[in-house]
């Protein structure tokens, strides 16, 4: 049963280019009023599935629902899409660019020349609301577009590698809208290579490779569910240490030790525990990064696959 | 619809506002007018071809030469036009010219008046022709007039433009060799030269032109035509034939050429009824162009769009075939604006021309260009024959990153296109016949080969039927081109083959991506 509340569905999709899958039988569900990350290496068909969700191509199988609609196309104007590679139209003045995309997206005249006027204020580009698109820096062509994007205040806003160069500053401001738009309740969609800042802002994510899905979930699980090591310099009786529940494996070095926990023990549990037995002069925690989880189920995937 | 409206503004404003669009409206007009004028200037310039004769005979020279100034001489005489006067000189010629016309062709001259005063003017010619002499103290009316003949052969150029001076120029020379004669051909100083035998009378043998240009036959065919009936009349004359009945013999029969109007009445035709017939042959040409343009406008700018990186923008907005029907819509408006420029140009060029001359056109040509079933059977057809190749090459232009890659895919199109040009005028001589009636009723050729039949329209049912079947067309072309479209135009790197185009349009495959 498609889910209400979701502002994306992929239920089985498919979708083959010449014969050979680039989606594979994916299943999503992209809750309403998220920041999600759509991860993935290159290739993996994170482009062809936010182009279905975009409704700018068709599945071959399966389904997609966006915004309660099982035809994408229908709702385009309530879909904001940013994609990888992005242009302008070199001859246009940024004003009519921005008034032109709006009015694509079912504005009127008036309402988009409001809009196009706020925005470019917004993002500092009212004093250039008159030059020709092909004066801009990239990363400024880059805000044009990201205006472009946003103007008609989609519901859906799917963002293919946003950040790409942007200065600190810029990513800055766009980690700020994209923050914005979720206290709005919008759907934020993010596919970026950039691990930390999908990390930093995102949700939940879904990893996919070679179009099948990977992982999926909202962050704080999907971490949970991953080890844990932890570091301590101690002073007392080392033995003690095999008797902490929830700790897998343990390198004790009489005054140093390392411990691996199972997935899902707390850190501050095992803190709470040790620090009764003994005198702990330093503790320190890691947490696998997105980056290793990454990495981590790629070559899994890759090791699965040349098993089989 | 709304959004394919939306895309066609905006590529007919950004054409507008390019340099390629106002060279291309400018160039036509400017063009035409520069090959007008250069063509004038060099047929006006051009130097009239040398010749000499050998004459064996020792009168046949004479009597062309004599008979030669004798049709000169009468056509000034018989003109109504008259050098324009630009000095107060020229206005003296002028007076002198009335006052010789109302001598020899007044309300009391006699015929034999004329003929008296042309004989008194071709011997003094001749004889200072001959001498070089020209005259200092011109007393009489006879001898003014000679002597203007012989200081202002510009002058006569301007009432007789054909007179035989202007086009051939005899070379005299004083017993030349013919070693001295071929020399003079080998240095292009002489066309040619023409040696006459010793009694033309008798033989038609003997009579030799030497030259080295044989594509060039006017001087030989002029010169001979002249030689002889200058031998015919002496025949005559010898025969003692009397010249009344020489001329009845001699009379050629002429057909009158009739055309039949639309009232069904006879009319005898003239020069603007023939021009009448041809000018639809123009449109076509005017057709083939505007049509072979724009649609190659149209590739270029799909090709471009694919360069820019933003149809996947464009398409989560509006559909592939959205876009599609507002570029070929946008393209349509951009192309009719240029024709639209270059037939008013024409139009108020050829109003402009009889104020800019002084003088009205020997041909009503506004009417000609301006005549209301041509203009609209040229927009119906532009529109149709547009839609159809533009369909074609939007869908190849969607196909490829570059215009290399189109430029082989859109060969066989190409190939196609050219035909029209080439039975444009066949058909033009047979507006009815078989070719024009099979090629009618090919779709990528009505457009060409209606507009070409249309000085003698077939029925309407033949209009009615041919624009459906075009229509059809149209909307196939359209589809197929859809189909191809949705699909190429986010493709990237090679263009498909031809097997993979045929199955994805079949199948809905996408080649690759």
């Amino acid at each position: 049963m498609p889910d209400a509340s979701a502002a994306v569905e992929f239920s089985g999709v498919c979708k083959y280019f010449d014969r050979n899958p680039a989606v594979d039988n994916l299943n999503v569900q992209i809750p309403t009023g998220c920041i999600y990350g759509y991860l993935g290496p290159n290739g993996a068909g994170k482009t062809t599935s936010l182009r279905m969700m975009t409704g700018i191509l068709q599945p071959d199988a399966g389904s997609v629902q966006v915004l309660g609609n099982t035809n994408p196309a229908l709702v385009k104007s309530s879909i904001g899409y940013l994609p990888e590679e992005k242009g302008l139209y070199k001859k246009m003045r940024l004003i009519d660019l921005v008034v032109y995309f709006a009015r694509l997206k079912s504005l009127s005249r008036n309402d988009a020349r409001h809009k196009a006027q706020d925005m470019l204020q917004k993002f500092g580009l009212a004093d250039r609301a008159m030059d020709k698109c092909e004066t801009l820096s990239k990363g400024l062509g880059q805000k044009v577009q990201i205006i472009a994007t946003l103007i008609h205040e989609p519901e859906l806003i799917v963002l293919d590698e946003p950040f790409s160069g942007l200065d600190p500053v810029n990513v800055e401001l766009v980690r700020n809208t994209i923050l914005e738009l979720k206290e709005k309740h919008h759907t934020v969609i993010l596919s970026t290579h950039v691990m930390e800042q999908a990390e930093q802002i995102c949700d939940a994510i879904l990893l996919i490779n070679k179009g099948k899905q990977v992982l999926s979930g909202p962050l704080s699980e999907i971490r949970g569910k991953q080890t844990r090591n932890i570091s301590i310099d101690y002073d007392g009786d080392g033995s003690i240490l095999r008797n902490i529940p929830g700790v897998e494996r343990i390198n004790d070095a009489g005054k140093h030790a390392e411990l691996t926990l199972m997935p899902g023990t707390s850190s501050q549990d095992v803190l709470k525990l040790l620090s009764d037995v003994l005198y702990i002069r330093r503790f320190d925690t890691s947490e696998t990064s997105l980056h290793d989880i990454f990495i981590q189920a790629i070559e899994s995937e890759t090791e699965s696959e040349t098993n089989d | 619809m709304t959004n394919a409206l939306l895309i066609a503004q905006r590529e007919y404003l950004e054409n507008v506002k390019t340099r390629g669009f106002w060279l291309s409206i400018l160039l036509m007009p400017v063009l035409v007018a520069l090959l007008t004028t250069v063509s004038l200037l060099l047929s006006e310039s051009s130097a009239p071809v040398q010749y000499t004769v050998v004459d064996n005979s020792s009168w046949v020279l004479e009597a062309v030469q004599k008979k030669l100034l004798r049709s000169d001489v009468q056509t000034v005489l018989e003109s109504s036009i008259l050098p324009s006067a630009k000095t107060e000189a020229d206005q003296a010629t002028l007076t002198l010219l009335q006052q010789v016309r109302m001598q020899t062709s007044g309300p009391d001259s006699q015929k034999s008046d004329t003929d008296l005063f042309v004989d008194d003017v071709i011997q003094l010619l001749y004889t200072l022709n001959r001498e070089h002499a020209s005259i200092t103290d011109a007393p009489t009316l006879l001898e003014q007039f000679v002597a203007w003949w012989q200081e202002h052969p510009d002058q006569v150029l301007e009432i007789v433009p054909n007179a035989s001076f202007a086009r051939y120029k005899y070379l005299e020379l004083a017993n030349p060799s013919v070693q001295q004669l071929n020399e003079l051909i080998k240095k292009e100083q002489l066309l040619g030269y023409f040696l006459i035998p010793e009694d033309p009378m008798s033989s038609t043998e003997g009579a030799v032109y030497v030259t080295k240009n044989l594509t060039n036959r006017d001087l030989q065919m002029w010169f001979a035509g002249v030689v002889t009936t200058v031998v015919q009349t002496q025949r005559i004359r010898e025969e003692s034939i009397a010249p009344q009945v020489a001329r009845w013999i001699q009379q050629t029969v002429n057909f009158d050429t009739q055309v039949i109007s639309e009232t069904g009445s006879l009319e005898s035709a003239e020069v603007g009824d023939t021009l009448q017939q041809w000018v639809p042959v123009v449109f076509v040409y005017l057709l083939w162009i505007s049509i072979f343009a724009i649609t190659q406008m149209l590739l270029t700018n799909t090709i471009e769009e694919k360069s820019n990186k933003l149809i996947e923008v464009l398409l989560s907005s509006v559909s592939a075939r959205e876009l599609m029907a507002g570029k070929i819509l946008g393209i349509a408006a951009t192309g009719l604006t240029i024709v639209a420029c270059w037939l008013s140009a024409v139009l108020v060029l050829i109003l402009a021309l009889p104020v800019l001359l002084g003088a009205p056109l020997p041909l009503d040509l506004a009417s000609l260009v301006s005549n209301p079933f041509y203009l609209a059977s040229f927009t119906v057809y532009f529109v149709l024959g547009y839609l159809f190749y533009a369909a074609l090459l939007c869908g190849v232009g969607s196909l490829c990153d570059t215009l290399k890659e189109a430029q082989n895919l859109i060969m066989p199109v190409q190939l196609i296109l050219f035909i029209p040009l080439l039975v444009m005028i066949p058909i033009g001589k047979d507006p009815n016949g078989t070719l024009a009636i099979v090629m009618s009723w090919i779709p990528p050729f009505t457009p060409f080969a209606m507009m070409n039949r249309a000085a003698f329209p077939p029925g309407p049912l033949t209009y009615l039927f041919t624009t459906l079947l075009m229509l059809v067309s149209i909307y196939a072309a359209l589809r197929l081109a859809g189909r191809i479209f949705e699909r190429g135009i986010l493709m990237t790197g090679k263009a498909p083959k031809l097997t993979q185009l045929l199955r994805f349009i079949r199948h809905g495959d996408t080649p690759h991506n």
